[in-house]
């Protein structure tokens, strides 16, 4: 309770400043001194450009949606350097403002408790040495990325694309710790909660649950390591919670409570937010409102053009190299095809190296771009279980799950 | 990759460094037997981070300003206010029902209707730009 009287007090203490300040100030807000360029994300019919920063510890240039609590997307860009994304540059995104700015790795612990046999809390030493480490690349997408280019717009933080990003997470399997604990029979949803707390003492705490058999398959990860290099605080150190397939919001970071359920887990963010319509690619018709829902859950595949962007002046009449990403959603790329005739007929591109199968994929093309004019570049990404991009963008009112076939226009021409 | 960037931006860099990691900083190719975390001497080091001020961070002049400022920055930057797109009275309203009720945001209630006539207002600009920034969030 100290705490949390301490954090309202705080904020109440801000109010008050708050207040103080704005009676007497006539201020304008402009950009502050600390933003050194805009970018441009390309929403529509919204506020479209957002102030590059680096002034984020352990980040290096980041698109800021957002101070407090921290939205940071990653440009497009970095992801034509190739299929794993720095840590630096690498999307973050928390809830609550309450953000911890320190976690001490001796005296954290992880506790595992509810519907278990015996509760335990382990030590990062325990998990670094009593279990079996593993790794395998994945990508960390926001069930919200590209909400910002939903037409008709759809409220909440509106990102671009890079609101992703594929790194090799190193450590234990979720289903062996659980097992040390010892699930018991009639175990139903496993909970995860984070070292972040809500802001307000009555307000949900961010909380997200996985069914039981779901947490037991042996792929689902507590990570200690991304990249190599222990995670940046700001994307969960000291653990999160790896769900590879599955969106982000899964993967709870500052990873510092495991519960078992013998029921349902019906708090707010698992009854409430986060849910999607029960159709495919969650899509429904722009407006809609009264459909059956589900939680989000797996990805779908998509897929971008990185070396090139719109707008972009190329040289005409020669061959136009094009690569990018692509990813499978919920199980490896089949192929990537490319279509610079609206969709009409599709080439497929050349693959990089399989990675792994929840890892962003890498494809380049080469495309003849006419002498003078302009080229529109459409991609799209078919995975392993033979389910393609939708032509189409998709719609929902949470502005979730966005997967259409992108395109990317270029004008062609002479060029130094 | 960028990693040796990444390691030279954290405290950690120096232990991975000392522990004769630094030829392992091409870790995230997802070469097999390349990743110093599966070593056994693979260590977790404290991190404590500052994360930037957003205290100079105000809603741009207008009417109501004084009400959104006092209230609403308690939990969030501006800018997550500043970057939405030109949303109607309704769904202003319902949006500042949210923060009260659902997440528990500690909004004055006399204050309301000031802090809808200003987000009214920029709806009202936000569509004049034409879709453009009206102010930098």
């Amino acid at each position: 309770m100290e705490r949390i009287d301490s954090r309202l007090a705080a904020a109440l203490t801000r109010r008050r400043l708050l207040a103080s300040a704005g009676a007497s100030s006539a201020a304008i807000a402009t950009m502050p001194l600390w933003a050194q360029s805009l970018y441009d994300l390309g929403l529509p019919g919204k506020p479209s450009t957002r102030p590059l920063t680096t002034t984020f510890p352990t980040k290096g240039e980041m698109i800021l949606h957002r101070t407090r609590p921290p939205l940071l997307e990653t440009p497009m860009e970095v992801f034509n350097d190739g299929v794993f994304t720095p840590n630096d540059r690498f999307f973050v995104r928390w809830h609550w403002a309450s953000v911890p700015d320190s976690v001490d790795a001796a005296s954290f612990r992880l506790k595992i408790h509810g519907h278990v046999d015996k509760e335990i809390e382990l030590t990062l030493d325990n998990l670094l040495n009593d279990y079996e480490r593993i790794e395998y690349p994945a990508i960390n997408q926001c069930s919200g990325n590209s909400r910002g280019l939903f037409e008709p717009y759809v409220i909440g933080g509106e990102w671009g694309n890079g609101a992703m990003g594929n790194a090799m997470w190193t450590g234990v399997r979720l289903k062996d710790v659980l097992e040390k604990a010892g699930v018991k029979q009639g175990a139903v949803d496993v909970r995860f909660a984070g070292l972040d707390e809500a802001l307000m003492p009555d307000a949900p705490q961010f909380m997200k649950s996985l069914k039981a058999d779901h947490a037991m398959d042996g792929e689902v990860m507590i990570a200690f390591a991304m990249n190599g290099e222990q995670l940046p605080l700001l994307n969960g150190f000291p653990i999160r919670l790896i769900v590879p397939g599955w969106y982000s919001t899964y993967w709870v970071k500052m990873l510092a409570s495991i519960e078992v359920l013998d029921h349902e887990d019906d708090q707010f963010w698992m009854a409430k937010a986060y849910k999607i319509p029960d159709t495919p690619n969650a899509n429904v018709a722009p407006g809609t409102k009264d459909f059956p829902k589900v939680a989000i859950n797996k990805m779908v595949p998509r897929s971008f053009v990185t070396n090139l962007k719109n707008g972009d002046a190329v040289a005409g009449g020669k061959p136009l190299a094009v690569s990018g990403i692509a990813m499978g959603g919920d199980t490896g790329v089949a192929k990537v095809e490319i279509s610079t005739d609206g969709g009409k007929s599709w080439a497929e591109t050349t693959l990089g190296k399989d990675e792994g199968k929840y890892g962003f994929r890498r494809f380049d093309a080469s495309v003849d771009a006419p002498a003078t004019g302009s080229l529109a570049i459409m991609v799209r990404c078919t995975n392993s279980d033979n389910i393609a991009q939708p032509m189409d963008m998709v719609w929902n009112p949470g502005g979730y799950m966005q997967c259409g076939v992108e395109t990317v226009t270029v004008t062609t021409g002479e060029k130094a | 990759m960028n990693a040796r960037t990444t390691l030279l931006g954290t405290a950690a860099a120096a232990l991975l460094i000392a522990g004769g990691l630094a030829a392992c900083s091409k870790s995230g190719t997802g070469d097999a037997g390349n990743n110093p975390a599966m070593g056994k001497d693979f260590k977790l080091t404290s991190e404590t981070i500052t994360l930037p001020s957003d205290a100079d961070e105000e809603f741009p002049a207008g009417p109501g300003a004084e009400a959104i400022n006092n209230n609403c920055r308690a939990c969030h930057s501006p800018s997550m206010v500043l970057v939405q797109p030109p949303l109607t009275h309704e769904e202003w309203v319902a949006e500042v029902d949210k923060m009260r009720n659902t997440f528990k945001a500690p909004i004055d209630e006399a204050a309301i209707p000031d802090i809808i006539a200003y987000l009214d207002g920029y709806s009202a600009k936000l569509k004049q730009s034409a879709g453009g920034t009206p102010a930098a969030p």
